[in-house]
């Protein structure tokens, strides 16, 4: 297996404030990774270093063996990195669909008259967008909910819909931030099938923010754990469950 | 206009076409009474809903621009500089005065936008204050405090439009023209850019809109349509000097976009149509003017925060009917 991601030595001060240390990793091709740790280990400002979002102290990050340090978050996506956020976050006035379409304009851009005046191009791209939202919205079964406004749908939809927004960009890696955080258990379940199934059928790598250990144990091929904004484990799931280091960062020493 | 047919068939309602036929009958009105004045009120109509229309881009976007009038003076100073001062038809002049406003919005664009919201707001409101008082220092080209007078009216093919009603229809052409592009831009995916954008900047941006050139390119568009208006009432007026393109203007496009209704396609024309005659028809009350329009804000944003081209839906919800 090859690293479609690789992050190394990635440090972000926020003054004298170390959120990220010198922390190096990779997310292996096909594979879901997940980025576990405390609260305020450093997951998300990782997140944002790596889509742009933040611009990082340093350090370097490497997709499909590019550097894409100090690109925007557009630009970033265009690369094939997309993001999901930690809360539900969609566009709350319109429909499903024109949610999802809105994400699956990047893979059907139009020039600036085609984009004003329609015409056969403009058609043709619409159709394709419209077949994408389609698709997509099979994978993550919003098919029937596709015309309801996105802010009347229950939490989970809605956090649904945002994994939805992001792999209408095509992504061929979709980073998850804390998906299973306000889902019940059988949400969650549901989730870890779902997600299973459409990095196979659409191909791609994830990487995982999540504080549900028992979706991070059983969905995970490979666990990277942050604590104070330091990596103190990477490994298997069952190799960091059982790692002294990371029993200590989340229950204390005295249950190493 | 297929497409934009195809793509969102949920706006061909009846309720569009009502609005059409109620829009028509009103602009046939200074044809059934005949009167100067009326035709008068439907000019300043048809160029008060042009420049608001621009602001309506701008805000489609999620920004509001205070420079509104600003722009407005760029068309109509460049369009009657080039046809006082080189000759150029007014028919082109009218044109370069919305490529002029629309070249200097790109240009300031970039860097102004990185602001939102209310600092948005504010530093447009500044430049258009630096828009008048660099203009009062060149009398040379503005005309100083007492402006260009004389200006030469609208002429096509030869044929100048001296009398309200010949000019009347040539505006009404503009007008056309000026809500075609407005509409071609909200049905197509420009307009799905830019309602994305409003909606939701950090996540438009995440799923790979480019927000800062999109909002750069409704800015643009947006103050070329103000500069093509301003050009039209230049040389309707006859008359501009850089208190003409004052902060006040600006606030009244401000004025009419919100009481026609911020995000409504229609809002633009149904705010002037609304606002524009209500001063004029209050004879004697001319000076209170900025007074009404703030009773009328007040009262939209109290009572109709969708804007007039929102009420029949607001109705409809009162009704009890679930739209």
């Amino acid at each position: 297996m090859s690293a479609v991601l690789e992050v190394s030595d990635l440090t972000k001060r926020f003054g004298g404030l170390a959120a990220l240390s010198n922390v190096s990793f990779a997310a292996e091709e096909g594979a879901i990774t997940g980025l576990i740790g405390p609260n305020g280990a450093g997951k998300t400002t990782c997140f944002n270093l790596i889509t742009g979002t933040l611009p990082a102290t340093s350090g370097t990050i490497r997709f499909k063996g590019r550097d894409i340090g100090g690109l925007s978050p557009h630009q970033v996506v265009e690369h094939g990195l997309a993001r999901t956020f930690q809360a539900a976050t969609t566009f709350p006035d319109v429909s499903v669909r024109e949610n999802i379409l809105r994400g699956a304009l990047l893979r059907h851009p139009l020039g600036l008259g085609a984009a004003i005046f329609g015409g056969a191009k403009a058609r043709a791209a619409e159709r394709d967008a419209n077949q994408t939202v389609d698709e997509v919205m099979d994978a993550l079964d919003l098919s029937d909910h596709a015309e309801r406004i996105a802010g009347t749908l229950a939490y989970g939809h809605q956090k649904r819909l945002g994994v939805a927004i992001g792999l209408a960009t095509r992504p061929s890696l979709l980073l998850l931030d804390e998906p299973a955080a306000g889902l019940n258990p059988d949400e969650v379940d549901r989730f870890a099938t779902m997600l299973g199934e459409i990095k196979a059928r659409f191909g791609m790598s994830v990487l995982v923010v999540e504080h549900h250990m028992r979706l991070i144990m059983r969905i995970c091929d490979q666990i990277i754990v942050l604590d104070h904004g330091e990596k103190i484990a990477e490994g298997a799931p069952d190799v960091v469950r059982d790692d002294p280091k990371v029993i200590e960062a989340y229950l204390g020493a005295e249950h190493a | 206009m297929n497409t934009a047919d195809t793509i969102s068939t949920h706006r061909a309602r009846p309720a569009n076409l009502l609005w059409l036929l109620a829009l028509v009958g009103a602009a046939m009105i200074p044809w059934f009474t005949g009167s100067t004045f009326h035709f008068h009120i439907a000019i300043m109509v048809c160029i008060a809903a042009m420049a608001t229309g621009g602001l309506a881009v701008i805000a489609w976007v999620g920004q509001l621009s205070l420079a509104h009038a600003a722009f407005a003076g760029v068309g109509a100073y460049t369009s009657v500089l080039l046809v006082t001062r080189l000759d150029v038809p007014v028919l082109l002049g009218l044109p370069a005065g919305g490529l002029a406003a629309g070249t200097v919005a790109f240009l300031i664009g970039s860097p102004l936008l990185r602001l939102r919201g209310v600092y948005f707001v504010l530093i447009t409101f500044a430049m258009n204050e630096l828009f008048r008082l660099v203009m009062l220092d060149i009398p040379a080209y503005s005309g100083g405090s007492s402006g260009i007078v004389g200006i030469p009216k609208i002429s096509v093919f030869g044929q100048t439009l001296s009398r309200h009603q010949d000019v009347y229809p040539f505006m009404l052409i503009c007008l056309v023209l000026v809500m075609g592009l407005l509409v071609l831009i909200r049905n197509g995916q420009l307009g799905r850019r830019f309602a994305a954008v409003e909606e939701n900047l950090t996540l438009a941006e995440s799923s790979g809109i480019p927000t800062a050139r999109t909002q750069n390119l409704a800015f643009t568009i947006g103050s070329a349509i103000a500069g093509f208006a301003g050009a039209l009432l230049a040389h309707y007026i006859g008359f501009i000097s850089p208190e003409t393109f004052g902060f006040q203007l600006s606030v009244s496009y401000v004025i009419m976009l919100v009481t026609g209704g911020r995000l409504a396609l229609w809002g633009p024309l149904v705010g002037a149509l609304f606002l524009t005659p209500l001063p004029e028809f209050l004879r004697g009350a001319v000076e209170y003017q900025h007074i009404i329009y703030g009773v009328v804000l007040i009262a939209v944003l109290r009572f109709l925060p969708q804007g007039l081209a929102g009420l029949p839906a607001q109705i409809a919800r009162a009704k009890g009917g679930r739209p």
